[in-house]
């Protein structure tokens, strides 16, 4: 008796457990199954959802299938809505007229949970830990804007860079990476995450527009080129190869 | 002889002729029909002439040529990138991969296509007029005149700068 009573305990933990399992994996699956988008892009994936700027909408597509996606919810934000990055549990959509962070914890109900005001421009952003990073651009003006989010409020400002011409943006560790369109990239410390220090500039690509990083390894899209960079050192960023 | 009509640079220093029309400078449509946007094909690889947005997927590149298509990159050996194909789509601006499926928007259409053989990818599904677009339908400038888009002429391709005559939009 004792005996059947430590087998069916062992098999109660053993499905226990087995759940667990199943939940990180969903987790993990993240990163694995999901293409790595730049920070310009209107398109991206979480689980088993899609996620589509359009406009002033937030389309969320079920992809259980996916092969068939199908169009289950919208979330409206009063803005133009122009850039879609995903970290964590949350989206940043850079937008117009703001910056806004939304709660995907129930990937199809999608929540704003905080958000901030800025001039009119257009904003990839890059995400660490609790900073966010946006580059806006307007004629000749550009900046970069460190924001801490205070999640269920608003952003707070925290400190602004001129730029020349800010498109898209990337961070690797204790690095910063913005393309601008004058000066190719240019590479900030951000160890202190709220003043970061500029400390390189790659000249070599023309107008570049965004990037991808991938460990020790910087996709670097341009109007007409792409260059593949080794950041291991990040402040020497090392050419691996070009297409032109 | 008095010019009835001036050439002016700016939309803001726009000026009437003696018979009250409204001569500006600004933007037109370029239409591409409804039959033609449906348009998919994989070709050999292209240059890049306008490109930018980029995802990574498994050990390929994939970059949008904005409003022609998708470049398909491979990365397998990071010191000789190779172009593999070119996939041509029209109105496409945007990209995202997950479990062997491209998804692309197609003007206002959402496309599903499946990469498992690269050299010959499948259109599994269109879903047609998904996506309203709405920056489509304007020049991509902040301010200026435009010619009205007209959703019976087709999809917005490109936007051209002309002269145009008592213009109903603007920016």
């Amino acid at each position: 008796m004792k005996k059947q009573i430590i087998f069916l305990m062992t098999i109660v933990l053993f499905l226990s457990s087995c759940s667990i399992d199943g939940g990180d994996f969903g987790d993990t699956s993240y990163g694995d199954s999901n293409s790595i988008n730049g920070s310009t892009g209107r398109f991206a994936t979480y689980k088993n959802v899609m996620y589509a700027l359009d406009f002033n909408k937030i389309k969320i597509f079920s992809i259980d299938n996916p092969s068939d996606p199908i169009l289950q919810n919208e979330l409206t934000i009063n803005d133009e809505l122009e850039t879609i990055t995903i970290y964590q549990n949350h989206i940043y959509v850079g937008a117009r007229r703001g910056v806004y962070a939304v709660d995907i914890t129930n990937p199809l109900n999608p929540i704003v949970s905080s958000s901030i005001e800025h001039w009119i421009a257009k904003d990839p952003v890059a995400i660490t830990g609790k900073y966010i990073y946006s580059t806006t651009r307007d004629f000749n003006r550009g900046r970069l804007t460190i924001y801490e989010d205070r999640t269920n409020g608003n952003f707070i400002e925290r400190n602004t860079i001129a730029i020349d011409q800010p498109y898209g943006i990337g961070i690797k560790d204790d690095f910063l990476f913005v393309c601008d369109d004058r000066n190719g990239i240019i590479i900030f410390n951000i160890t202190n995450r709220e003043n970061p220090l500029e400390v390189a500039t790659y000249p070599s690509i023309t107008s570049p527009r965004d990037v991808i990083i991938l460990g020790d390894i910087m996709i670097c899209s341009a109007k007409n080129e792409f260059h593949l960079l080794d950041i291991k050192d990040p402040v020497h960023p090392k050419l691996v190869s070009i297409i032109q | 002889m008095w010019l009835n009509v001036c050439i002016v640079m700016t939309a803001t220093s726009c000026i009437r002729d003696n018979d009250l029309h409204q001569v500006v400078e600004g933007y037109k449509p370029i239409y591409i029909s409804y039959d033609s946007l449906l348009h998919f094909k994989q070709s050999d690889p292209r240059t890049f002439f306008n490109t930018g947005k980029i995802s990574y997927y498994n050990k390929y590149l994939f970059m949008v040529e904005h409003l022609q298509g998708v470049h398909i990159i491979n990365l397998s050996d990071t010191t000789k990138p190779e172009r593999i194909s070119f996939l041509e789509i029209p109105g496409v601006q945007d990209i995202t991969l997950k479990d062997q499926i491209l998804y692309t928007d197609n003007g206002p259409h959402l496309l599903v296509i499946d990469i498992t053989d690269l050299n010959h990818v499948v259109l599994l599904k269109r879903n047609l007029f998904v996506f309203q677009q709405t920056d489509a339908k304007r020049p991509p400038v902040r301010f200026g005149w435009f010619e009205c888009y007209n959703p019976n002429a087709g999809w917005v391709l490109d936007w051209q700068t002309t002269t145009l005559t008592d213009p109903k939009c603007s920016l």
